[in-house]
């Protein structure tokens, strides 16, 4: 595997506030973030509200300039690129907003917001076009013979196919979902993983995936950044940070989420208190006001990303914790009950798949015919 | 407290709420349409119920119709009682409403700025709650206001009491809401989505928070949510709505370990799993149709991989399928009924 893409020394400060007596605050919303994505993994990142995870994302699409450090796509240093250069990178690193309905422009019909990619990149005659339009609306699963309505007439889930339509219409590389899925009912939701999973397959995307749900990460990512403050505390690959969280920060994560298995109820250590604010960080270890283990050294010293194993960790103590009680992701399994309806309804899941299928091509073929 | 002339005895005094056959519509100019339709539970002291819902299918309907707050015209109750300690509130003329409101029945919403009063203080407004509802001093309210405060974790509680909600952050405001629905000691309290706008971790203690407190008041909590992971995590008991109906009720381990109807079922297989990277997720297909087209007989069918053609006939009733175990659907248990369509 090699890297698609690498950020090293990241940073974003943003001043606010300030007038003609005060001084402006100054958001350390990104500070020193530095990683790689490989080429066809899906890599999530994941962090509490204000921790920063959308402004990583909007620097490596270059949306905003860090205010240090690089951002290289396929070794290319993204920092020089003029105006031709990000027309390009635009094309090869696309980004899927969380809001369905704030993303699209209102005024233009489907057909013109997904096909405007192709347009920018003067892709094609007109005809040539359309029928790609045509062909990315079928492959997110509209109905191309919608292509000419607008936005308001969509729901929520419809919508956000129409943003991964567009984002996939310039063929990238590389897709960054910020929140792709955040907005959406559950089982809209399901439906959109799975189409960002397929079309991952089939166009051997690369993904990265921002999100807070710690759930959707498990089944989407390959391997997972913990962000918080605007660093990162963690990185491991998937299987290994749920089924053992090294920083406590991760630990308070996992342990924090409600399981949809009533028998879990059991009493849990929670963490006290309030996320700080990125204006006024703490010192040291950004954790360390609400770390169950922290100790002197925390506030003094900031824990640099060290080397754990297959996985890095920011944390002075992390080898002299006590061991994580395992379980609370593992879950106990689908009671037979559950299993066997679920298996049930998967089947004819998909009988129901293939009655549409076959009456979709039915009616495809008589539009044929008539078009004839 | 003698029940309103015409109204009928209560049934299940030790209810707290009662809601029968609720139905809700909006009226407009051309029409009226139906969203909220049929919905039937109850609810003793103590007890927490989940109604649980994807977007739109009516449970802020249905709260705020019980709560007295629904916006009408152009909303308003159709069918049905909203039995409340056993007397129908539907009778009540607005003044005895609005006692019984921020009294002995409470609500906290999903985002506290909007019932908050950005120009007073967190102090003044608990105080301000139990002034209005009880025979006391200011000095005694404020009072009240600290020991709420206290209760509910604020750190440095004197020193919040003169702030304004500005100055605090979403958990903290939202710890304010539930300070203010619990000064009185309610006997119902509804909660619609109150951790939805919140982090993870900050849910986790306003959950645990609410749980603590529900248990030493003894109110009846209703629980308002989509998050299946928050029901399992604090219901007794559940009922699962769908476009404006129940479709499943049942106690919270059986709606986990048991589902019975499609869509609960399609919503647990919606799931992604903490446990690993499993299968592909199981999906209902199409999404929830819009309340002028609504399907005459079982709204699911649309979507349904069970459907037949005798789901269309009518809306399926709530058949119990097991003991306290209620599911709408007429071919539920599903192993007994679908084995032959194959
Ligand atoms: N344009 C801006 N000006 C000032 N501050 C900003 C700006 N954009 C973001 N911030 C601040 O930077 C911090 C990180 O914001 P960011 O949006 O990256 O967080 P996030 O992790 O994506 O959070 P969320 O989960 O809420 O989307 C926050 O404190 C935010 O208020
Ligand atoms: N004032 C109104 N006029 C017309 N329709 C309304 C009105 N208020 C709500 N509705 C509709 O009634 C239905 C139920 O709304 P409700 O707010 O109860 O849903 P909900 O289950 O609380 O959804 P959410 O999870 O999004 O909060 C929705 O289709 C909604 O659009
Ligand atoms: S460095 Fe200290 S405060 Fe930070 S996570 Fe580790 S133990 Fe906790
Ligand atoms: S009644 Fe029919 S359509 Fe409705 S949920 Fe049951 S099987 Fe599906
Ligand atoms: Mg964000
Ligand atoms: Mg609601």
């Amino acid at each position: 595997m090699s890297a698609i893409l690498q950020a090293d020394g990241l940073k974003k400060y943003f001043k606010t506030g300030g007038g003609l007596f005060s001084k402006p605050t100054v958001v350390r919303a990104v500070d020193d973030v530095s990683f790689s994505v490989e080429k066809g993994e899906t890599l999530a990142i994941v962090g509490e509200s204000g921790c920063g995870k959308s402004t990583v994302g909007r620097m490596l699409m270059r949306l905003i300039e860090p205010t240090a450090g690089t951002v290289r796509f396929e070794g290319q240093d993204l920092g020089g690129l003029g105006e031709t250069g990000l027309r390009k990178l635009r094309g090869d690193m696309q980004m899927v907003f969380q809001d369905p309905f704030s993303s699209l422009n209102p005024r233009m019909t489907v057909a013109d917001i997904v096909g405007e990619p192709l347009w920018l990149h003067g892709q094609g005659s007109t005809r040539e076009r359309r029928e790609k339009t045509l062909e990315l609306l079928r492959t997110v699963g509209l109905r191309p013979d919608l292509a000419d309505r607008f936005p308001h007439e969509f729901s929520g889930g419809q919508r956000q196919r129409i943003g991964i339509a567009r984002a996939l219409a310039s063929s990238p590389r590389l897709v960054i979902g910020d929140e792709p899925v955040s907005a959406l009912d559950v089982s809209i939701q399901a439906q959109v993983i799975n189409l960002l999973e397929d079309l991952k397959e089939r166009f051997a995307l690369t993904l990265i995936i921002i999100a807070h749900d710690l759930a959707v990460i498990r089944h989407m990512s390959d391997r997972v950044i913990v962000m918080y403050l605007g660093s990162i505390v963690e990185v491991a690959p998937t299987a290994a940070l749920y089924a053992e969280p090294l920083h406590p920060y991760t630990r308070a994560l996992l342990s924090a989420i409600p399981l949809p298995i009533p028998g879990h109820r059991a009493e849990r250590k929670l963490l006290e208190g309030d996320i700080p604010s990125p204006a006024n960080p703490p010192s040291g270890c950004r954790f360390h006001t609400r770390c169950p283990y922290a100790q002197k050294r925390c506030s003094d010293e900031i824990p640099l990303l060290r080397d754990a194993g297959g996985r890095t960790v920011a944390c002075h103590f992390y080898e002299d914790l006590p061991p994580e009680t395992a379980g609370r992701a593992m879950g106990p399994a689908d009671s037979p009950a559950k299993a066997r309806r679920l298996a049930l309804y998967r089947d004819h899941r998909r009988r129901q798949d293939a009655v549409v299928t076959e009456k979709a091509s039915a009616s495809m073929t008589e539009a044929g015919n008539r078009g004839r | 407290m003698s029940p309103a002339p015409g109204s009928p005895q209560p049934a299940e005094p030790s209810h707290v709420l009662s809601v029968k056959g609720l139905s809700i519509a909006v009226h407009g100019r051309e029409r009226s349409t139906t969203l909220v339709e049929d919905v039937s539970f109850s609810l003793a002291a103590g007890r927490t119920l989940c109604l649980v819902g994807e977007s739109g299918c009516g449970k802020s309907l249905t709260s705020l119709a019980i709560m007295g707050l629904l916006a009408s015209p152009p909303l308003a109750i159709t069918q049905g009682e909203i039995l409340f300690e056993g007397r129908d509130v539907r009778g009540l003329d607005p003044r005895e409403r609005a006692d019984l409101r921020g009294d002995r029945m409470t609500m906290i919403f999903q985002e506290p700025m909007t019932s908050l009063n950005p120009a007073f203080t967190i102090g003044d407004q608990i105080a301000e709650v139990v002034t209005r509802h009880r025979d006391v001093t200011p000095e005694q309210a404020s009072g009240v206001a600290l020991e709420m405060l206290k209760k509910v974790r604020i750190p440095a509680p004197e020193k919040r009491l003169g702030e304004f909600p500005h100055q605090l952050s979403g958990g903290m405001r939202q710890r304010i809401m539930i300070a203010m629905a619990l000064a009185n000691a309610p006997r119902l309290l509804i909660a619609d989505e109150p951790t939805t706008a919140l982090d993870v971790t900050i849910q986790a203690q306003i959950l645990s928070l609410v749980r603590q407190l529900q248990r030493e008041t003894g109110s009846a909590m209703l629980l308002i949510t989509h998050d299946l992971g928050v029901v399992a995590e604090v219901a007794d008991d559940v009922a699962v709505m769908y476009a404006g109906r129940v479709v499943e009720r049942a106690p919270v381990d059986k709606i986990f370990d048991d589902p019975q109807h499609p869509y609960t079922i399609g919503l647990m297989g919606s799931l992604p799993s903490l446990t690993g990277r499993d299968e592909r997720l199981a999906t209902i297909p199409g999404s929830v149709p819009a309340p002028e087209r609504m399907p005459k007989g079982c709204r699911f069918a649309p979507r349904c991989p069970f459907r037949i053609e005798a789901c269309d006939a009518a809306p399926p009733p709530l058949i119990e399928v097991a003991a306290g175990h209620e599911a709408a659907c007429i071919r539920a248990p599903l192993e007994l009924h679908v084995t032959e369509a194959a």
